[in-house]
């Protein structure tokens, strides 16, 4: 039996019986594969740990913890992929679980820049400000225990990992002395998304029965933390795909955003805060893209993306210029 | 356009070999399909990086050494004087803030987002 043979064969299995037809890799780097195939005339989605691959992101959570998650976020509210199965060992799977398929976009620039997007595009930013809002508001002791990170713990981790893995750049340098000297006062954890971004979100276009943001993906580097860190990364440039005038994510503003994230229940950071963590957002970007270089010159993943994306830390840099040029 | 060792290495130049690679990998790309044409997009954006390098490298190497010397005010090698400039953003003796340093920062961010991604709109 082939590779594909197999695995369907253990998915059918795991789902009860019955075929499954269609099965092929969506995407995935070395550590984390995602996989499409169709069951009981259903699309569905596999979340899948390579064997023995270590994680290129360190801070990347168990798949079984991000199976908790879908269905914490889906009671509170958030939309999110209906968690259909998590997988046990005995399965023969690996570390894997199995999601619905939810029709539509996560490609950035078809999202801030499509014809078939604009008017959804009107209405995001205030979507995303309630999804935040109702993820914030999950009490952290209903889900598996999630690290806790403040701002000033995210500096020194990621300064770390930039000065025993990263180039010598004095503009990341200068970031990382700038934003030291600017930590926010400490406020109480909450439950955050982690990687709450453009490109992640399922987006359907103004043609379909739901338009705008219909599921929020990829809850690998959720952790405990200030609300204003998911928003300030919504909000780095790196995701605007080229529209950098609509500041929250390529299609909005954070006057569209926090009323969304007020009407949902939140009470939205002071500007200041989510401006501090924008800018950690842009310095954090720029050391995950030195990470995911790294990943390539030590050999742990030797791709070519790995090695081409290691070009995007420029692009940070200008930035974090700008940001440091216009002031916190 | 000259580039890095043209003026030696001829018939063809390192441009011009590479050129010929991003051209056979655009004329062939409607012959591959999802992640194969995508991957061929990749490669295709590393290489025109490897040609603007080769082109825009030299001046970028020589502008980024005077800049540094100005700044520091000092002659070295380039990445000594770049590594100096680390340490003293590090120890506080410049601070992050300085208005000479983001001026100088600026420029070398432009040289390189030239080379890695021309098209890359940075924040307004």
């Amino acid at each position: 039996m082939d590779q594909h043979t197999n695995m369907a064969a253990l998915l059918a299995a795991c789902l009860g019986g019955g075929p499954v037809a269609g099965l092929r890799r969506l995407t995935g780097g070395a550590s984390l594969e995602t996989w499409i195939f169709q069951h009981a005339g259903e699309t569905r989605i596999l979340r899948r740990r390579a064997g023995n691959a270590a994680s290129v992101l360190v801070d990347s959570l168990p798949l079984a913890t991000e199976a908790a998650l879908l269905l914490a976020a889906a009671s509170a509210g958030v939309v999110v992929p209906n968690l259909i199965h998590l997988c046990t060992p005995e399965e023969g799977l690996g570390e894997a679980y199995i999601m619905a398929y939810v029709a539509g976009e996560t490609l950035g620039r078809k999202i801030v820049m499509g014809a078939d997007f604009a008017e959804g595009r009107n209405t995001l930013a205030y979507q995303c400000g309630s999804a935040l809002a109702r993820i914030h508001a999950i009490a952290p002791d209903s889900v598996p225990s999630l690290a806790t990170l403040d701002a000033a713990e995210t500096l020194s981790h990621y300064q770390q990992i930039h000065r025993s893995i990263g180039g010598a750049r004095p503009v990341l340098e200068a970031a990382f002395q700038y934003l030291s000297a600017r930590v926010p006062a400490q406020v109480t954890p909450q439950l955050l998304h982690g990687d709450f971004r453009t490109g992640n979100l399922m987006i359907a276009p103004d043609c379909a029965p739901t338009p705008g943001l219909v599921a929020v993906l990829d809850w690998e580097l959720s952790h405990l933390g200030d609300p204003a860190e998911d928003i300030g990364w919504l909000c780095v440039n790196s995701w605007r795909f080229g529209a950098a005038d609509f500041v929250v994510g390529g299609f909005g503003h954070l006057h569209d955003l926090l009323p969304g994230y007020q009407h949902a229940g939140g009470t939205p950071p002071p500007l200041a805060r989510i401006r501090f963590w924008h800018m950690l957002g842009s310095l954090k970007w720029a050391v995950m893209c030195e990470m995911m270089f790294s990943a390539f010159a030590t050999g742990a993943d030797r791709s070519m993306e790995r090695a081409a994306i290691g070009r995007r830390v420029s692009e940070c840099e200008a930035d974090l210029l700008v940001l440091m040029e216009q002031g916190l | 356009m000259t580039d890095a060792t043209s003026s030696i290495m001829t018939h063809p130049t390192a441009a011009e070999l590479l050129e010929a690679v991003m051209e056979w990998l655009a004329e062939s790309q409607p012959t591959r399909q999802g992640r194969d044409a995508y991957l061929a997009l990749v490669a295709r954006n590393a290489l025109a990086t490897v040609l603007r390098e080769l082109q825009q490298g030299p001046a970028m190497v020589s502008g980024s050494a005077n800049r540094l010397s100005d700044l520091l005010n000092m002659q070295a090698e380039p990445a000594e004087l770049r590594d100096m400039l680390i340490e003293q953003i590090r120890t506080g003796k410049i601070a992050a803030n300085n208005p000479a340093l983001l001026v100088h920062l600026a420029a070398e961010t432009k040289a390189r987002l030239a080379i890695d991604q021309p098209k890359y709109k940075p924040a307004p």
